[in-house]
């Protein structure tokens, strides 16, 4: 049984779920910078730190 | 509400409208890298220049800084820019209805504590360049104005704020330069004294050099888990994971250690990590002021953004959605005020506790929301389900608390501690290899998955199929 919500709250869930107004998750672009600069990155600074 | 910002929304919290969510990269990037800079970066340097070099030091904390940054946006990006929500709000579905209290609390508490530091640095550092610039009244000392400077920042704090989200990027917008300024302060330490800071050696460092090198890491890695407090209500002003993961990774990870160099080679040669006392021998009275205005324009902008977070988060209780917003950032402020007042040095001189806390809290709740996510709901997400609270919603779990969470949050503490005690910084086990907190990350996430799948999809809880 769902509560009702306030009707600002609600409009914006409505247009959320509606697709139109919700934002897009990490696309690959967004991936690869991330794993370039969460990973790579500090695997190879981690390297050279310790070898170096 | 009475508001003076660009939108009602953004000083709730509310789904932000894609329409709404107006900040491209380079606006984002700004309000990150002003609210990154901040002298918490010197006192991170002066512990990371305990245990190793500059050389060392730098890289270490780097990379740990770039892997903590990884998972914080990892664990509350997705959620949170999808549907324009803060980082407490992002954690319902996991923690559940009412049990997203757990990471609440330990939100406002840890911004209360950061805040706690950054304007009590603030007042210190105004305090003295008022004393530089020779205008103090007779008779009265440093130490006895730090309580006014630090009313004046809170008020100054506030007042910015009162335009909401607008008042953080307005001021970004010209609080920025100061990480130039942060990095022409390091490039003035390392062109004087070079040959000093390549022979020095830290002062803590265990006979055991893979454990000080374990530990340069996790002081990197902790210090960007404290982004999960703040990092959703910047996130949410941006429309896509597109705009948000390159000013993430760089505009917020990457400031942190760059600065925090100034402090390592602090430590390391002048035995301080405050570059307000090292400026002024470096280049005299001028350096100094300039040092010191620095510290004030570095951590006002991280003060305010902790402040708008922690009001933000503070929304998601039902009895605070409506207050005004004003009334808000008193609430969240008022503490702050009132720590820096009284009793300045208490959280002050347990920095190097807390940024271990701060792994002990956020590591595992990243490895929860990581594992919900990707692993176990597989992206979907039922944001309704997020703003409601009724027995019938479906991240009510039981009575509201989802028992995975606290199972797999209590084992992700436990295991933090037994791998590195955060007040003795006793350490057991692979830390010397593998951290603290990326194991306790780990362990958290992998006893989540279990009892959610053991557990809490077999009794038809927790909305796993919807959204």
């Amino acid at each position: 049984m769902s509560e009702a919500l306030p009707a600002e709250l609600e409009r914006r869930i409505a247009a959320l779920e509606s697709g139109e107004e919700a934002g897009t998750d990490f696309d690959f672009a967004s991936w690869c910078w991330m794993i370039l600069f969460g990973v790579v990155l500090p695997a190879g600074l981690l390297l050279w730190g310790w070898f170096g | 509400m009475a508001q003076l910002g660009e939108s009602l929304a953004d000083t709730g919290a509310w789904p932000l409208l894609r329409s709404e969510r107006t900040w491209g990269r380079w606006r984002l990037a700004i309000a990150l890298a002003t609210a990154a800079a901040a002298t918490w970066c010197y006192l991170i340097g002066e512990f990371e220049g305990y245990y190793l070099n500059f050389f060392q030091g730098g890289l270490a904390l780097t990379a740990g800084s770039m892997i903590g940054m990884l998972m914080v946006l990892l664990a509350v990006g997705p959620t949170c820019i999808r549907f324009g929500i803060e980082s407490v709000a992002s954690a319902k579905p996991q923690f559940g209805s009412r049990g997203w209290l757990i990471v609440g609390v330990m939100q406002l508490l840890s911004i209360i504590g950061w805040n706690c530091m950054l304007l009590i640095f603030f007042a210190k550092s105004l305090s003295q360049l008022l004393s530089t610039l020779g205008w103090l009244p007779a008779g009265v000392g440093v130490a006895q104005i730090i309580p006014f400077t630090t009313l004046i920042a809170c008020a100054v704090v506030l007042l910015v704020l009162l335009w909401g989200a607008s008042g953080v990027t307005h001021l970004s917008n010209i609080l920025v330069l100061h990480v130039f300024v942060g990095l022409w302060m390091l490039y003035v330490l390392v062109r004087h004294r070079w040959p000093e800071l390549v022979a020095a050696q830290p002062t803590l460092a265990h006979t055991d050099t893979h454990w000080n090198y374990a530990t340069g890491t996790e002081i990197g890695i902790v210090s960007l888990l404290s982004w999960w407090a703040y990092i959703g209500a910047m996130i949410r002003m941006a429309p896509n994971g597109r705009t948000i993961a390159v000013p993430v990774m760089l505009g917020m990870g990457a400031p942190v250690p760059l600065l925090s160099l100034i402090g390592v080679a602090g430590i390391l040669v002048l035995k301080t990590s405050d570059p307000s006392s090292w400026l002024r021998t470096v280049g005299g009275h001028f350096y100094a002021i300039v040092a010191l205005t620095f510290v004030a324009a570095a951590n006002f902008g991280t003060a305010i953004a902790g402040i708008y977070a922690s009001a933000i988060g503070l929304r998601n209780f039902r009895r605070l959605e409506r207050l005004p917003w004003l009334a808000m950032l008193l609430l969240t402020i008022t503490p702050v005020a009132l720590i820096g007042m009284f009793i300045p040095d208490f959280v002050f001189d347990r920095f190097g506790t807390i940024i271990t806390l701060v792994g002990v809290a956020f590591g595992p709740v990243c490895g929860i929301q990581i594992a919900d996510y990707y692993v176990v709901r597989r992206r979907r997400v039922d944001v309704r389900g997020i703003f409601e609270r009724s027995p019938g919603g479906p991240y009510y779990f039981w009575a509201g608390v989802n028992p995975a969470a606290v199972v797999a949050l209590i084992a992700g503490f436990a295991a933090y501690i037994y791998l590195l005690n955060p007040i003795t910084y006793e350490s057991h086990g692979p830390y010397r290899f593998l951290t603290a907190s990326l194991p306790s990350s780990l362990l958290a996430a992998i006893v989540y998955i279990a009892v959610t799948r053991l557990i809490v999809i077999p009794a038809g809880r927790g909305g796993y199929g919807r959204g």
